[in-house]
């Protein structure tokens, strides 16, 4: 499937390119909203929170004409979430996840000719690389009827944990273009996970997902 | 133009269409617990009992990095006895399926385990029998034959003994003992309930002609001795304390002496335990598990919502603990103390709230990082929580920190709360653990009513479900980070039983006297 669709973005690229074809860079900076999803099976007061995070990197863009163009980000992204159990009151997790994600999105623009602000929609794939992972807050300990904090990095379990991120990504946002080489977005933007953080490393599977929207705006200069 | 947005549409549906692609997590039964549909195949298929134990024991178990480790996949113990336990179902059909056949079975599959707690029973519904497997017992008779001989006397745990100390003059300034274990306080009141019946019996069977009065106590007497039978014939201690006590209030009308409803608090584990003094100072405590908290509590705050006979029991507990732990304070205070012996050798573990009436005594207040624990949190292998600390619990009320020499005593029957005893040891500067490696079995457990506040654990229910397994619902990690599941704690100073000179107890004792040695020369 994976293949068709990078084969469907190809041929997009490949259609007669107008004259208005240009290149364009920018910085990105924003906030994301992460939820994860995982089957909590008989945990039933296992309570699965989304929480925010950063989101920043950098853009570029190749537009074939006036509405088409491919666009390719790299972008520091956390993919946050937050674990509690509802009938027990010391647990608390908060887990802070860093991500590194390459999408590359086929950019359709749209608009009046005129006007100087104008849609635009982005479509695509993202691959992405689990950076590091850091967990806070607060775990009861049954044996010493304690409640502790705790606070560090993740270890990433090799068998376990799946560092390679894929899914797809898409997002809609308006752009004003301020003048002939300067442009600024703002975009709401979802990527959606494909591959489990957790790979099938037991015979029992249990595929752990993140769905993460944000909001985030962009400076572009246009070549 | 057209084309354009036919071919953008038709890619958006296609990216779309990519968004089913997650796959479904399978079902994970949570198998704490006695439910018709969970358990339901397992009644009759041994395929079916293997699945339930792998299943829940790869979602319950706590260490499964531990065992990664030392190099057990335990997906490939599904693969390889899966279809051997399916085999069994076949065998079923046509012949039967022995217990031992099972037995050696289950033992292939979890004998690799290396958690000291972990047992395991699966019932072999060909013959109704349920057969238990405990993994460490089985490595610790094969891998430490020696040690596991010399802590064992006639197939049970060695009790220390103090006869000889006790009968040679000038050894002992002061000794005191109670035995209030389970077996004895079940067999006070078997015994007075059988006592009775056979008085009457016998008392009948004498004579040739019997007043109606008699012949009905003659009838009750005989319905009594059935029921005694069935009690007996019962296999967990929970199941003869709920049999006992309903005998005992079926005929409390009677007014036997020593017939009493049974504590199920003080009962629950019992007691065995000794304090003396040693000539030097030195105040030793052994006890045979850690059940002193709730003897304490009865004595101290529920006095008076007890029955008689629990009310003496406690008092005895009472009077031992406080005759050791007054003799601390008093000698500390006018610095006499030679030193604190606490003999955990063939102690097989407790309640952890129970550190605080022993190594737990002798330290300041606020608690004592002992160890450090992870929980399991979740349903995969490797869910845990981080690392935290395993504060134990210290003597809250006012007393003396002990400064003089500690040594704790330990053999390989030394299992759980003696375990963490010892390794507490390990981390207080005046003290020393002397004897023999331990069991090797650290990580805690809770109760089945408490498999809900870490989803792990038990799983089943024991004599009920047809798995029911032992099992550990956390994480003991010493403080430098070693996990001793299966290896046990090494003392400081090792030395062996001299079982010759021992005499089953009526000889010198060559582990306590060198604790002795260590306290009075410090070497």
């Amino acid at each position: 499937m994976r293949n068709k669709a990078f084969l469907i973005v190809a041929v997009l690229m490949m259609l007669p390119v107008g004259l208005r074809a240009q290149w364009r860079v920018g910085v990105i900076e924003g906030a994301v909203y992460n939820i994860h999803s995982q089957d909590v099976h008989y945990m039933t007061d296992f309570s699965l929170n989304g929480a925010f995070g950063l989101n920043s990197g950098i853009s570029g863009q190749y537009s074939f004409n006036k509405w088409l163009g491919v666009r390719a980000d790299l972008i520091f992204a956390q993919k946050n979430y937050k674990m509690s159990r509802t009938d027990l009151n010391n647990v608390d997790y908060n887990y802070l996840n860093n991500y590194l994600l390459l999408p590359v999105m086929a950019s359709f623009s749209f608009g009046g000719d005129n006007f100087p602000l104008r849609g635009f929609a982005n479509l695509g794939y993202y691959g992405g690389l689990w950076l590091t992972s850091h967990r806070f807050g607060t775990d009861y300990n049954v044996m010493s009827e304690k409640t502790y904090e705790f606070a560090g990095p993740v270890a990433f379990n090799q068998e376990r944990d799946n560092r390679l991120d894929m899914g797809l990504v898409g997002g809609v946002g308006m752009e004003l273009r301020c003048n002939k080489h300067l442009g600024v977005q703002i975009e709401a933007r979802c990527y959606y996970s494909l591959t489990s953080q957790v790979k099938e490393y037991m015979k029992v599977k249990d595929y752990r997902y993140d769905t993460t929207i944000g909001l985030q705006a962009g400076v572009y200069y246009i070549f | 133009m057209r084309n354009y947005i036919k071919g953008a549409a038709i890619a958006t549906m296609m990216v779309f269409s990519l968004a089913s692609c997650r796959k479904e997590s399978d079902t994970v039964r949570n198998f704490s617990y006695l439910d018709v549909v969970t358990w339901d195949k397992a009644q009759k298929s041994y395929g079916e009992k293997f699945k339930i134990l792998w299943e829940g024991l790869n979602s319950n178990y706590g260490i499964w990095d531990y065992e990664k480790e030392l190099g057990l996949d335990w997906d490939a113990v599904y693969d390889k006895y899966y279809p051997k336990f399916t085999e069994l179902d076949t065998l079923s059909k046509t012949g039967k399926v022995t217990d031992d056949k099972l037995r050696e079975l289950v033992q292939e599959v979890v004998d690799p385990l290396h958690d000291g707690h972990l047992f395991i029973m699966v019932q072999n519904h060909m013959t109704g029998n349920f057969i238990a497997v405990s993994p460490n017992s089985d490595r610790n008779k094969k891998e430490r034959e020696k040690d596991y001989n010399e802590a064992q006397v006639g197939g049970q745990n060695l009790k220390p003994s103090l006869t000889y100390y006790y009968n040679t003059p000038g050894k002992l300034k002061d000794f005191k003992t109670v035995d209030a274990t389970a077996s004895t306080q079940l067999l006070s009141v078997v015994d007075s309930l059988s006592g009775w019946s056979k008085r009457i019996l016998d008392s009948t069977s004498r004579k040739t002609l019997v007043t109606q009065e008699e012949l009905i106590s003659e009838f009750v007497a005989k319905t009594m001795e059935n029921e005694i039978d069935q009690v007996r014939a019962l296999k967990s201690n929970a199941q003869i304390i709920d049999g006992i006590n309903t005998l005992a209030l079926k005929y409390a009308y009677l007014n036997i002496p020593g017939v009493h409803v049974l504590d199920e608090n003080l009962i629950k584990s019992g007691i065995d335990m000794t304090y003396a003094l040693f000539e030097g100072n030195i105040a030793y405590l052994r006890f045979d598990s850690f059940s002193i908290t709730p003897y304490l509590t009865a004595f101290v705050t529920e006095k008076s919502k007890l029955q008689p006979y629990a009310q003496q029991l406690s008092a005895q507990v009472a009077e031992v603990w406080y005759s050791w732990f007054n003799a601390i304070q008093e000698l500390h205070k006018t610095k006499q103390l030679g030193g604190v012996i606490i003999d955990v050798r063939g102690n097989g573990g407790g309640m952890a709230s129970d550190y605080a009436c022993v190594l737990g005594a002798l330290l300041p207040s606020g608690g004592h990082h002992a160890m450090d624990t992870r929980m399991k949190r979740g349903i995969g292998r490797y869910d845990y929580s981080p690392i935290l600390p395993q504060v134990m619990p210290t003597y809250e009320g006012a007393h003396v920190t002990v400064t003089e020499p500690i040594v704790v005593l330990t053999n390989l029957h030394s299992v759980s709360m003696s375990e963490m005893t010892a390794v507490g040891a390990k981390v207080v500067d005046n003290a020393k653990v002397v004897g023999t490696r331990t069991w090797g079995g650290l990580c805690g457990l809770m109760g089945n009513d408490a498999y809900s506040v870490n989803y792990a654990g038990h799983i089943g229910v024991e004599g009920e479900t047809p798995v029911y397994v032992y099992c550990p619902c956390e994480a003991s990690f010493t403080k430098d980070g070693q996990l001793l599941e299966g290896v046990g704690v090494t003392p400081d100073i090792e030395v062996h039983l001299d079982k010759t000179a021992w005499n089953n107890g009526l000889g010198p004792d060559s582990q306590l006297d060198r604790a002795i040695q260590y306290i009075t020369t410090g070497k």
